[in-house]
C-alpha cells in the first residue's frame, strides 16, 4: 500500500509541476509586481499620490479671514475650523491627510528605490534609469521637507539637534516602531536625497511638468537653505535653478476677465504639484486679508490675476493661480526662485544685486507703463520690501505658514495673529507651539512617538 | 496498481475456494426499488440467522453462496421496507427483489453526492445536509439559492450583511477571502451567476459541511460546498411530461418603513442653519451648488425677492409635503413574477434522456424595470459496450434579459415631482435654481431635471447568455475498476447597452457642462447634441477537465473498499470592455467623435475637465490544477473508515512558486451501532456514530507576498491619459494559504419504520492563518496591511429532527432544524484600539475572545438635565467631556453585548396531509444576537441633511430627560458628541425573534382520481412568504433583520402537472 501511495504522490506532484507555466498567468490584466523601469516610472507618474502636498497651512495664516459662520460650511469643519482658530486639538481623533499623503509618497519612493537596484544600469536604459531613481529621491526629499514644515518647528541652529523632526522612513519594509529624528537629522536626510537626485535628473522637465528635474532639485535646495538661514547656499542654488530655463510670464499678456487667467503648466512652472484638497481655499466665504489686498498698488497686475471681488462688498476671494483651477498650487515656479534669490542676496548685504533681481521679476507683474523699479535705502528696508513681495506673490501657495514661523524668530518681524469668530477672540503668539501641527492619533497608537505639545 | 491488490485477490479467491469445498449453491439476483425500478446500490442481502450475506453493487446485482441449510434471505436497504424471501419459493432466476420504499419523511434522501462520487448514506462518515425534490420545491421562487433558506441545518442567510456575503455555512471562517460557499452544478464548480440556474431543473441539493464531505473540493471548500444536481432521465422509464407554472405577487416597497424627520422639522433645521450662515458658502459657490427649495425661499426672502407672507406660505407648503408620497405613487408598484417550466424525461433499455425548458419573467417593483430568463436543459446518457461504457452529454443554456427603464431620483425631503394634475415638475439637482433661472444659461439645452418625465425612459438593457456543455465517459476496465473522463465547457457572454436619450437630464447636463460661448456669443458644444450610447461587453469561458479512477471491491457481505482518485484542471478566463459613443442617432445608426484627450472649461464653474470617455478594459484568469484521492473501507457493514487528500495549485499572483499550492486532507470513521446485537434489541433499527477531522482551504486573491501594483489610464488624472500605477499591497513575504481544520462528530438515529429520525452533529472549526487587516503606523504609507494575522474558532451544533407524528388518512410530519454557532477570534496579531470596537456591523478588526462580528457600545449615562447633552463615563463618573472620553478609551470602558449574527437559528416545519390536501407551515427563528438601532445623527442634521425621526423625541427643555434618551441638538457639530450618541449602549437591542416565514397549501390528485383523469399527478399550490413576526425580544418597531428595507410579503399561486 505504501509503495502505491508513494507512486501516487509522485505522479501527483509530477502532474502539477509539469504544468508550472500554466499557473504563471496573471489573474488580472492590470496587475504587476513593479520591477521593470516602465512600471516604476508608472508609480512615480501617479500624480494624485506623487504630486499632491500639504494644503492645510494657509488657513492658519494672516493671508485670509473667514466670514462669520463659514466654518460649518467647510467640507471638513473639524480640521479646517480648528486650524483656522488655532485650537489646541486640531484633529479630534480624525486622521490627517498631511501626514498620510506624504508617507504614502515616501512608500512609493522607497519601493522604487529598492527595486531600481535590481535593474542593471545599461547604456540603453541609462536615461530612464536615472530619471526613475533621481525622481524617487527627489519625491522622498520633498515629502520630508513638506512634513517638516507642518509637523516640525522652524530651524534654529542652536536647537536643531535637540528639537524633534519627523520619522525618516527609508525602506518599504513594514517596521512598526520608528522614532522621530531631530530637525537637523531631517534636514541632513533631505539634503542627502537631493544630492543623490541632482546627478541623475535632466536639467529641465521635457515631457511632463509633474516630473522632477535638476531645476526642481536646485530650487528645493535653495528653499532648504533659505529655511536654514544659509543664504550663500540658497543664492547659489537659486541661481543655478534659474539657469536651467523657463521664462517668467508677462502678466500683461494675461486676461483678468477669464475665470482662471493663469494657465496650467505655464512657462514658469518648474515642478507641478497641488495641495491636498481643502475646501477653504475655494469658498466664496473665505476672504483675502484686507490689508494684504490693499498692499497691492495701482498697476500691480497680481491683484486682479489672483483675486476676484467677492459678493460681499469690498472683500476679495482667491481665484486660483498656477493650477488654473480652484485647487491650490504648491509646486515650484520661477517666481518663487526669483524671490528666494533676491532675499538671499539682500540678507548677505548684496543690496543692489538683490533689488535688481526683484525689479526684474516685478516688471513682469506690473502694468507695462506704470512700473517703476523699487529703490531701497538700506538692507532693512530692502528686506522688508522683498518679504512683502514674497507674501504678495506666493499668496495661497502654502509658503506663508513656514515664513511666519521663520520670521517670528527675528524680533523685527515678529507678529501676533488675531481672529474674531463666533463672538470670540483668538490669537497666535510668535513662537507659539501651536505653529506645529499635532501628529495624528492613528500614528501614535501604533508607533509610540512623541506628540507635539500645543 | 496491480501489486497491492494481489494479496486481496488471493484472499478473496481463497474464500471462494473454501466455499466450493463446502459445495455451496450460488444464487444471483438484483435488488430494485418498486417505485422506479432503479437498482438499489448498497442494499444488504443477508442469510437469516447468519452473518453471511452480500451487498448489491451499482447495478443492484448480488451473488450469494448458500449452504445447504439456508432457507430465508433478508433484504434491507435504508429507507425501504425490509423484505424476507423464502428460498423455497424462488421462481425467477436471477432472483428479482423489489423493495417498497418506506413512506418518507420530509427531506429524506439516501444517496449523497459529493460531486465526485455518490455515497450511500449509511457509509458516509461526513456531515451532509440534503434537500430532496420535496424540499427543493417547497418554496416558490425564481432563485435557486432561495430554496435553501430556513430548511438547511447549519446554513444561514446573512440578512444584514454585505452583498458578497449572502450565505454562511456553520459560521464565517474567513475575514477577507471569498465568503461564498463553493457552488457545484452537476459535478463541476459553477463560475457563473447562480441566477442563471433555474430551480425547476434541480433534483436535489446537498450541502457539504465538514472536512470529510468537503475536503475533496480542497482549497475552495473552506466556506462549505453546495452541490446542485439537475434532473436526469432514468433508464427503462416511459416518457414522463411534467409542467409547472406559477405567479408570485410581492407587495410594493414601503418608502416610509425607515422612520425619518418630518418635512416641517427639516424646514425648521434649515431655518436655523440659514440664520447661522451655514448655506452662505454654498450659495456663493462657483460650482453653483444646489440648495434645497426651502433654503432658496429663505434667500429670496432675504434678498427682498419674496415678501414675508409669500415666503412663509411657501415654507408652510413644503412642511406639509413629503417627497416619498409621490415616489411611492409614481415609481413603485407591487412586483410580479411568472414562471413556466416544462420537462420531458424517459429512458430505454440502454439510454435515458431529459429535456426541459423554462421561462421566468419578473416585473420588478420599480415601474419600467423588468427581467426575464429562458433556460433549456438537455441531458442524455447511454450505456454501451456490454454495459461497460457509460457515456453522457448535457447542454444547459440560459439567457437572461434585464431592462432598466427607470432610476429612482434623489430628492429633497419635501420636493414634488408632479403637480396636482400629475404633470412632471422640475426638481433641484446639481445646480442651484438661482443659477438655472438666471440668464447665464440662455442658449443651452434645458438644464432642468424632470424625474417623472424620465420614468421608463432609460434605455438600459442587459443580456447574459450562459452555456454549459458537459460530457463524460466512464469505462469499466476491470470489474470494480472504472476510468471516468469528464469535461465541462462553460461560456458566459454579457452585453449591456445603455442608450441614454438626448432628452434625459444626464445627457443634457453633460452637453451643457461641455458647452462654451465663443467670441460672437454663440454656443460651441464640445459634445454634440445627441444620444449617448454606453456599451459593455463581457465574456468568460472556462474549461474543467477531470480524469478519475473509481474502484470498488466487495470482499464479503458488508465489507467493501471504494476508492476514487484523479486529476483536475481548470482554466477560467474573462475579458470585459466598455465604450461610449456621443452624438448617437439610433435611427440612422451614426455617432459623432468627441475630443476626450484635451481638457475643456466646464460651463458652470470654469474648471478644467476632459470629456468622460468611459473606456474600461478588464481581464482575468483563474487557474487551478488539482489532484485528489478519496478512499473508504467498510467492514462487516458496521465499521467504515474514510480518508481523502487533495493538493490544489492556483495562479496566485505575486507569490513564490512554492506558495502557489496547498495540500489538504481529511480522515473519518463511522460505526453503525445498530448492527451490534445489543442495540438492535432496543428497537432502534438504525443508530450510527461518525466522526471526521481534516482541513479545508480558502484563497484570498487580494493579497500577495511581493509588492503589487495596478495600472490605470485615467482621463481625469493630473496628466490626462498618462498611464500610472498604484501600489495595491506592500510586500508580505510570509504569506500563506488559509486553512480550516474541522472536527465533526455526528449521531444518526432512526426509530422503527422511520417514525423518528435524528441527525445530530457537533463541529469545531479552527481557522488557521486567516488573513486579516492589521492597522499599522500611518508612516508605513498605508493605513493597514493584510497578512495571516488571525486564528478563528467556530464551534456548534447542527440538528435535524424529523418525525412522522401521524400516519394514515391524516398525515402529520414535523421537521425541526436547529443550529448553534459560536464564533470566537482566537488570536489576532495586532492590538486593536477600543475605538475600533464601536464600528458596528462592519467587519474591520477582529478582537480576540469575541466573535468576528460583535456589537459593542459605550455605556450611556443618560442626558444632562440642564443641557440635554448625552453623557458617557469618564473614570466611572458621568461626563460630557467627549474628547477625553474618546482619547482615554480603554477596553474596560467599552461594553460588549454579544455577536451581531444569530448564534441559534433554524426552523420548525410542519406538514399536514389529508386526502389530496397538504398544508406546510414554516416557522423560522433566530436567537442570540444583537443589533444597533438607528437614531438621529446631528452631524447629518447640521450638514442640512435629513435624519432619523428620533429627532422629534430629542431633549428640548429641562425635564425632557425623564421621557427621552435622545440628546438635544447641539449648536455646532461636535464629532465626538455625535460618536457617543451613535455608539451609546441605549441603542443596542436583542435581535432574537421567531417569525412565521411561510405557508404552503396545496391540493393534488393522482391516477386514483379516476380512469379518465389524464394526469399521473396534478397539484395546485399556493405559497405565502414573509408572513409575519410571531415574537421578538426588542420593542423596536423595525424588524431586527430588516433595518433598512421592509421584508416584503409575497403570495404565489401555481400548478404542477405530470403525465
Amino acid at each position: 500500500m505504501k509503495t502505491y501511495i508513494k507512486i501516487y504522490i509522485l505522479l501527483l506532484s509530477m502532474g502539477i509541476s509539469a504544468c508550472e507555466g500554466f499557473l504563471d498567468a496573471k489573474p488580472e490584466k492590470s496587475l504587476v509586481v513593479p520591477s521593470e523601469l516602465n512600471e516604476l516610472q508608472a508609480l512615480l507618474d501617479n500624480g494624485n499620490t506623487m504630486n499632491v502636498f500639504s494644503g492645510i497651512s494657509d488657513i492658519g495664516t494672516d493671508d485670509l479671514e473667514l466670514e462669520e459662520g463659514a466654518i460649518s460650511g467647510l467640507s471638513n469643519p473639524v480640521v479646517e475650523g480648528n486650524s483656522y482658530l488655532w485650537k489646541p486639538d486640531i484633529l479630534e481623533g480624525f486622521g490627517f491627510t498631511e501626514w498620510n499623503g506624504n508617507y504614502t509618497r515616501i512608500l512609493y519612493s522607497n519601493v522604487v528605490l529598492e527595486q531600481i537596484e535590481r535593474i542593471a544600469l545599461t547604456e540603453a536604459n541609462q536615461t530612464e534609469w536615472n530619471l526613475v531613481k533621481g525622481s524617487a529621491l527627489f519625491y522622498r526629499a520633498a515629502s520630508f521637507l513638506d512634513l517638516l514644515m507642518v509637523f516640525g518647528p522652524a530651524y534654529q541652529e542652536a536647537t536643531a539637534s535637540s528639537e524633534l523632526g519627523i520619522p525618516l522612513r527609508l525602506s518599504p519594509e513594514v517596521q512598526f516602531e520608528l522614532e522621530r529624528s531631530t530637525v537637523e537629522e531631517t534636514y541632513s536626510r533631505i539634503i542627502e536625497d537631493l544630492e543623490g537626485a541632482y546627478g541623475l535628473l535632466p536639467e529641465r522637465y521635457s515631457d511632463y511638468a509633474t516630473r522632477p528635474s535638476k531645476q526642481a532639485v536646485t530650487a528645493m535646495f535653495s528653499m532648504v537653505y533659505l529655511y536654514r538661514g544659509d543664504f550663500q547656499s540658497s543664492e547659489r542654488y537659486a541661481k543655478e535653478s534659474l539657469s536651467y530655463g523657463g521664462e517668467l510670464m508677462d502678466f500683461n499678456t494675461l486676461d483678468p476677465s477669464a475665470r482662471f487667467p493663469v494657465s496650467q503648466f505655464n512657462t514658469e512652472v518648474v515642478f507641478h504639484a497641488l495641495m491636498n484638497s481643502y475646501s477653504y481655499i475655494r469658498q466664496q466665504t473665505t476672504y483675502i486679508d484686507g490689508e494684504l489686498v490693499d498692499s497691492y498698488q495701482e498697476g500691480d497686475l497680481r491683484k486682479n490675476v489672483f483675486f476676484t471681488p467677492a459678493k460681499k462688498e469690498g472683500k476679495f476671494n482667491f481665484r486660483g493661480n498656477y493650477s488654473s483651477g480652484t485647487r491650490g498650487f504648491n509646486g515650484i515656479a520661477l517666481d518663487e526662485i526669483y524671490l528666494i534669490l533676491s532675499e538671499s542676496l539682500i540678507r548677505q548685504g548684496k543690496l543692489e544685486e538683490g533689488m535688481d533681481v526683484l525689479n526684474e521679476f516685478l516688471a513682469t507683474r506690473w502694468s507695462a507703463n506704470t512700473f517703476q523699479p523699487i529703490q531701497a535705502e538700506n538692507e532693512v528696508e530692502a528686506l522688508e520690501i522683498v518679504l512683502e513681495e514674497r507674501r504678495k506673490t506666493l499668496v495661497m501657495r502654502g509658503r506663508r505658514w513656514a515664513d511666519l514661523k521663520r520670521l517670528n524668530l527675528e524680533d523685527r518681524f515678529r507678529k501676533t495673529l488675531e481672529r474674531n469668530y463666533g463672538g470670540q477672540k483668538y490669537s497666535l503668539e510668535p513662537g507659539s507651539p501651536r505653529y506645529v501641527y499635532p501628529i495624528p492619533e492613528d500614528e501614535i497608537s501604533q508607533n509610540p512617538i512623541v506628540q507635539n505639545s500645543r | 496498481m496491480k501489486n497491492i491488490f494481489i494479496p486481496f485477490m488471493i484472499l478473496f479467491l481463497g474464500c471462494i475456494q473454501l466455499g466450493w469445498a463446502q459445495k455451496q449453491i450460488p444464487v444471483s439476483g438484483r435488488v430494485i426499488s418498486s417505485e422506479d425500478q432503479l437498482p438499489l446500490t448498497g442494499a444488504s442481502i443477508r442469510i437469516k440467522g447468519t452473518l453471511r450475506g452480500a451487498i448489491a453493487n451499482e447495478k443492484g446485482s448480488f451473488l450469494l453462496l448458500l449452504d445447504p441449510g439456508d432457507s430465508l434471505l433478508t433484504v434491507s436497504f435504508i429507507g425501504f421496507e425490509t423484505q424476507e424471501i423464502n428460498l423455497a419459493e424462488i421462481k425467477t432466476d436471477p432472483l428479482l427483489v423489489s423493495l417498497e420504499p418506506i413512506q418518507t419523511l420530509l427531506g429524506e434522501v439516501e444517496i449523497l453526492s459529493t460531486g465526485y462520487e455518490e455515497i450511500p448514506r449509511e457509509r458516509a462518515t461526513g456531515s451532509f445536509a440534503v434537500l430532496g425534490q420535496e424540499l427543493v420545491n417547497r418554496r416558490v421562487s425564481t432563485n435557486t439559492l432561495d430554496r435553501l433558506q430556513d430548511i438547511t441545518p447549519g446554513l444561514i442567510f446573512n440578512r444584514a450583511a454585505a452583498t458578497n456575503d449572502p450565505i454562511s455555512i456553520r459560521g464565517r471562517g474567513t475575514i477577507f477571502a471569498n465568503t461564498m460557499p463553493l457552488i457545484v452544478v452537476d459535478n463541476f464548480p459553477y463560475d457563473g451567476p447562480i441566477e442563471n440556474i433555474n430551480p425547476n431543473d434541480i433534483e436535489s441539493i446537498t450541502v457539504l459541511k465538514d472536512a470529510a464531505a468537503a475536503s475533496i473540493w480542497g482549497a475552495r471548500a473552506g466556506n462549505g460546498v453546495i452541490i446542485l444536481t439537475t434532473k436526469k432521465g432514468r433508464k427503462k422509464q416511459p416518457l414522463k411530461v411534467a409542467f409547472n407554472s406559477n405567479m408570485i405577487f410581492t407587495e410594493s416597497q414601503d418608502l416610509f418603513y425607515q422612520p425619518r424627520m418630518s418635512s416641517a422639522e427639516m424646514i425648521e433645521v434649515e431655518r436655523i442653519l440659514f440664520e447661522k450662515g451655514f448655506y452662505r458658502s454654498a450659495e456663493l459657490s462657483n460650482n453653483k451648488t444646489a440648495l434645497s427649495p426651502g433654503v432658496e425661499t429663505m434667500i429670496a426672502l432675504r434678498d427682498g425677492k419674496l415678501t414675508g407672507q409669500e415666503a412663509e406660505a411657501r415654507l408652510q407648503a413644503f412642511s406639509n409635503q413629503d417627497s416619498r408620497d409621490q415616489l411611492q405613487e409614481y415609481f413603485y408598484r407591487p412586483s410580479r413574477s411568472q414562471q413556466y417550466a416544462l420537462s420531458l424525461t424517459g429512458g430505454g433499455e440502454r439510454s435515458a434522456y431529459s429535456v426541459s425548458a423554462g421561462y421566468d419573467m419578473v416585473q420588478s417593483s420599480l415601474e419600467g424595470n423588468s427581467n426575464s430568463r429562458f433556460t433549456l436543459n438537455a441531458q442524455n446518457q447511454w450505456t454501451l459496450a456490454k454495459d461497460r461504457l457509460d457515456f453522457s452529454m448535457g447542454l444547459y443554456v440560459a439567457e437572461s434579459d434585464e431592462t432598466t427603464g427607470t432610476q429612482v431620483p434623489s430628492l429633497y425631503p419635501y420636493e414634488l415631482i408632479a403637480d396636482e394634475m400629475g404633470n412632471p415638475l422640475p426638481v433641484t439637482q446639481t445646480y442651484s435654481r438661482r443659477y438655472l433661472e438666471s440668464g447665464a444659461v440662455n442658449g443651452l439645452l434645458d438644464w432642468n431635471f424632470y424625474p417623472l418625465a424620465e420614468k421608463g425612459k432609460w434605455g438600459g438593457k442587459g443580456r447574459r447568455t450562459d452555456i454549459r456543455w458537459t460530457g463524460s465517459l466512464a469505462y469499466e476496465i476491470l470489474p470494480g475498476l472504472k476510468l471516468a473522463l469528464s469535461h465541462q465547457y462553460w461560456l458566459n457572454k454579457s452585453n449591456g447597452t445603455n442608450l441614454q436619450n438626448r432628452d434625459l437630464y444626464a445627457v443634457r447636463d453633460l452637453i451643457n457642462q461641455f458647452s462654451e460661448i465663443d467670441e460672437n456669443g454663440g454656443i460651441v458644444r464640445n459634445i454634440p447634441v445627441g444620444d449617448i450610447l454606453d456599451l459593455q461587453t463581457g465574456e468568460s469561458r472556462s474549461h474543467n477537465f477531470r480524469a478519475q479512477l473509481n474502484y470498488s471491491k466487495q470482499f464479503s457481505a458488508g465489507t467493501q473498499l471504494t476508492f476514487v482518485g484523479g486529476y483536475e484542471a481548470k482554466d477560467l478566463q474573462g475579458v470585459s470592455h466598455t465604450t461610449r459613443f456621443y452624438g448617437y442617432n439610433d435611427e440612422l445608426g451614426i455617432s459623432a467623435l468627441v475630443d476626450t484627450k484635451n481638457q475643456y472649461r466646464r460651463f458652470h464653474n470654469n474648471s478644467l475637465s476632459a470629456i468622460p470617455s468611459n473606456q474600461n478594459h478588464g481581464g482575468m484568469i483563474d487557474r487551478f490544477l488539482s489532484a485528489y484521492a478519496n478512499a473508504a473501507f467498510t467492514y462487516n457493514g458496521k465499521y467504515t473508515v474514510s480518508g481523502s487528500a487533495r493538493r490544489d495549485a492556483s495562479n496566485l499572483f505575486g507569490v513564490n512558486a512554492n506558495q502557489k499550492s496547498v495540500p489538504l486532507w481529511s480522515m473519518g470513521a463511522s460505526w453503525v451501532i445498530s448492527e451490534e446485537g445489543f442495540v438492535s434489541e432496543m428497537g432502534l433499527p438504525f443508530v450510527r456514530l461518525r466522526t471526521t477531522y481534516g482541513y479545508n482551504g480558502n484563497i484570498d486573491r487580494s493579497v500577495s507576498a511581493f509588492t503589487t501594483g495596478r495600472f490605470f489610464s485615467d482621463p481625469f488624472g493630473m496628466i490626462p491619459g498618462l498611464p500610472y500605477a498604484d501600489i495595491v499591497n506592500p510586500p508580505n513575504p510570509d504569506l500563506r494559504w488559509e486553512r480550516i481544520g474541522i472536527l465533526n462528530i455526528g449521531l444518526d438515529l432512526e426509530t422503527k419504520d422511520s417514525r423518528w429520525r435524528l441527525a445530530l452533529d457537533y463541529f469545531r472549526k479552527n481557522g488557521k492563518d486567516i488573513i486579516g487587516n492589521s492597522p499599522v503606523p500611518r508612516s508605513i504609507g498605508v493605513p493597514t496591511i493584510r497578512g495571516n494575522f488571525a486564528a478563528v474558532q467556530t464551534s456548534g451544533i447542527d440538528m435535524e429532527l424529523g418525525a412522522a407524528i401521524l400516519r394514515g388518512p391524516i398525515q402529520w410530519n414535523s421537521r425541526l432544524v436547529f443550529s448553534y454557532v459560536k464564533e470566537k477570534v482566537l488570536s489576532y496579531e495586532t492590538e486593536v484600539s477600543p475605538v475600533n470596537y464601536l464600528n458596528g456591523n462592519v467587519l474591520t478588526l477582529p478582537i480576540p475572545g469575541k466573535p468576528l462580528f460583535s456589537v459593542f457600545s459605550l455605556p450611556f449615562a443618560g442626558l444632562d438635565p440642564a443641557t440635554g447633552d448625552p453623557l458617557g463615563y469618564l473614570d466611572g463618573e458621568p461626563s460630557s467631556d467627549y474628547a477625553a472620553i474618546f482619547s482615554g478609551l480603554t477596553e474596560e470602558d467599552v461594553r460588549y453585548h454579544g455577536p451581531s449574527r444569530p448564534t441559534v437559528f433554524g426552523a420548525f416545519t410542519n406538514n399536514f396531509g389529508w386526502k389530496g390536501f397538504n398544508l406546510s407551515v414554516n416557522i423560522a427563528y433566530r436567537m442570540g444576537y444583537y443589533y444597533r438601532r438607528q437614531t438621529v445623527s446631528y452631524s447629518e442634521v447640521l450638514a442640512g441633511r435629513i435624519s432619523h425621526s428620533d429627532y422629534s423625541f430629542r431633549w428640548q427643555n429641562p425635564g425632557d430627560e425623564l421621557y427621552t434618551d435622545v440628546a438635544s441638538m447641539p449648536t455646532t457639530n461636535n464629532n465626538n458628541r455625535n460618536r457617543l450618541i451613535q455608539s451609546g449602549s441605549n441603542l443596542v437591542e436583542r435581535g432574537d425573534h421567531i417569525r412565521l416565514q411561510d405557508i404552503r397549501l396545496s391540493y393534488s390528485l393522482d391516477e386514483r382520481a379516476g380512469e379518465r383523469f389524464p394526469f399521473s399527478n396534478l397539484e395546485v399550490y399556493t405559497f405565502m412568504d414573509n408572513v409575519g413576526m410571531i415574537w421578538k425580544a426588542s420593542k423596536d418597531q423595525l424588524d431586527p433583520d430588516f433595518q433598512q428595507m421592509k421584508p416584503l410579503k409575497s403570495f404565489a399561486l401555481g400548478i404542477r402537472a405530470a403525465f
